[in-house]
Order: structure tokens, then sequence, then C-alpha cells
């Protein structure tokens, strides 16, 4: 068969994936579509958003492996003084609230692909690689209003 | 090329624009969805490289005479490949799963198939790819709430650092976010 890859989410405590098909950086541990909780441009230094901890997990499994996994964004800058960060972890924990920088992600995820920590090929269901954690940074460069969307992309080669 | 009506079902099934044909060096021909296809998908040897291997992910089969991506739809056109002495079938899909912040998610599949082979005096590896990039299904959005459509293109590069057109394509979103003021 043809692998079947979903992105994965937590916000739980003790985790507890869902697929998803959107994400939303906002000054709350949840993933609505709406306009509670916005990231507010600050006057100076910088606005974090609650992290985002995600996962790939297969639900169908490729006829040989899947390998060569990847993350990047489809655009960048996101916008201007909107940017991105993330990093990979082992261990699972509760996303972090926006009130400081996260202590995973680390480093900025741009439009060049990253490599997928611990995801080396895999030929059966179930998470492949890290967690994967996200958090967005503001800057009092940002404009107001709305960011338009953009895509987090997960590359990866199958047969 | 032409598939049969199964053939197409289960591609269609499984959001697929190509589906795999290989013959192998016995001159036994197996389709993608054979039921010796599912389970060893090319009765050939997958290529184990070593960790220095420059193109250490790329899946790398061993025995096949020829292969081909045959269209699932019409207007495409079929990729095919003749393998010589001495060098092995490069294929694989390379697929794009994104998370959008917007109000979809989207899946994009590149068709990759080429030719290993060593260059002498060092017997160094080569991957020659032909990156098969069909029309994507859903636009892409910039900052300005324009969308752009992939409109699909063939090629030909080297593997793994060649940026493929549908890269291309998400670069080039960016390029004109910066043109557009940000």
């Amino acid at each position: 068969m043809v692998a079947t890859l979903q992105w994965q989410n937590s916000t739980a405590a003790s985790a507890s994936w869902s697929t998803i098909t959107t994400l939303r950086y906002k000054n709350a541990n949840n993933n609505t579509d709406d306009a509670n909780d916005p990231l507010v441009r600050p006057a100076s230094g910088t606005e974090y958003s609650f992290e985002k901890a995600l996962r790939i997990n297969i639900s169908v499994a490729p006829t040989t492996n899947v390998t060569n996994l990847r993350v990047l964004h489809s655009r960048n800058p996101i916008a201007t003084g909107v940017s991105i960060y993330y990093g990979f972890t082992d261990t699972y924990a509760q996303p972090a609230s926006g009130a400081s920088v996260s202590s995973t992600a680390t480093t900025e995820l741009t439009n060049s692909e990253v490599t997928w920590t611990g995801a080396s090929a895999k030929t059966d269901t179930g998470q492949w690689g890290q967690f994967l954690y996200l958090q967005a940074r503001v800057t009092s460069s940002a404009s107001g209003g709305e960011v338009a969307s953009w895509e987090t992309i997960a590359r990866y080669d199958e047969i | 090329m032409v598939l049969t009506e199964k053939q197409l079902i289960k591609a269609r099934l499984n959001g697929l624009h190509y589906i795999w044909r290989v013959e192998l060096s016995n001159g036994k021909e197996i389709f993608q969805f054979d039921p010796q296809g599912n389970e060893c998908p090319l009765e050939a040897k997958l290529l184990q490289k070593d960790r220095d291997d420059p193109y250490v992910s790329s899946m790398v089969f061993t025995g096949v005479k020829n292969a081909s991506w045959i269209p699932v739809n019409q207007g495409f056109e079929e990729v095919y490949i003749d393998l010589a002495e001495g060098q092995d079938l490069v294929l694989f899909r390379r697929n794009y799963r994104s998370l959008s912040t917007g109000s979809k998610d989207g899946k994009y599949t590149v068709y990759c198939i080429g030719a290993r082979y060593y260059v002498p005096p060092k017997y160094e590896p080569v991957e020659e790819v032909t990156f098969v990039c069909p029309p994507a299904d859903l636009p892409v959005e910039n900052t300005k709430g324009e969308s752009r459509l992939f409109t699909g293109y063939i090629e030909k590069g080297l593997a793994p650092n060649h940026v493929n057109p549908y890269e291309r394509f998400l670069r080039s979103i960016d390029l004109g976010i910066r043109n557009f003021g940000n």
C-alpha cells in the first residue's frame, strides 16, 4: 500500500495525539481557528506563542519503506517580525505557555529543509521520528493584523 | 502503455498520478499493486548503502533491466528508463505533506526515476534522476492573499541536492513575497 502520513498534535499534560490539518499560533494551548488569544505585537522585545507539540504518525504502512523525513516552511520570512522556531525531542512535555522563550524550539525554521531527528527508514505504522516543537516569535517590527497562511511541510521518500 | 481498470482504480484510491512498472533482469515484469509488488516490490534487492554515501537516503534497486512511471490520467507522459550494464535503478516518490496555518492542509508528490552508476577511477556513485512533477491540485497562498498554482514540470538532475521544479516553485513564492514589500 501507499503509506499514509498524518500530522498529529497534543496539548495535554500526558501526550494525547490527534490528527490535525491546521495550526494556529496563539496565546492559548489549542488550535482553534478563531480570533481569541492572539499574539500581540510588542512595543519592544518579543512576544512568544504557546509551543506546538507535533509528531508524524504513519497510519498505513508503506509497501517497502519511507525514508528521508525533512521539515520546512513554504516561505521565508513568514512575515516581517514574525518567525517560527523549532526543536526535536525524545521526551514529551505539555506545550509551554508563551510567557517565555521555548527551551526546545530554539532554532529558526525557514524554507530550507532540515532533517527530522530520529527518523530512520521505517516500514511499519506508528510514530516516525522524534517530537517536533514549534513556537512563534513576534517582534515590534511586525505589522498589525493577521498574517497570511503558510504551510509547514513534511517531506519524505517512499516506494 | 495502457493500465488496466483495476490498476487505475487502485491508483486513484491512493491519490497517485503515476504507478511504477519494472522489468527485472530475468525478463519478469511487475507493476505497482501486483501481488508480487506488494510483498517485495521489485523482487530485486534494495541496495544497502554506506553511511557516508552521498546518496544515502535514496532508494536504489539492483537487478532491474528497465522501468517506468506510467501516468494514471490522460495528458501526462510516461517516463521510462533503460538501465545499462553496471547501472542500478533509482525509484521513489518524494511526498510533501503540509500543515497549513490557514484553512486546509495539502499533499503533493514528485515521482523520481533514474540510474545509479559508478565513475572511475575511484568509482564514486552518481545518481542521475528524472523528477516528474505533476500539476498541483491546490494553489499556494502568499502574504497578499494571492494564490498561485504549480502547473507541473519534468526535469533531470543529480540527486539528492537537485532542487526539483516543485521546490523551486515554493521558493519562487518566497521571492514573490519579498517583492511585495514585506
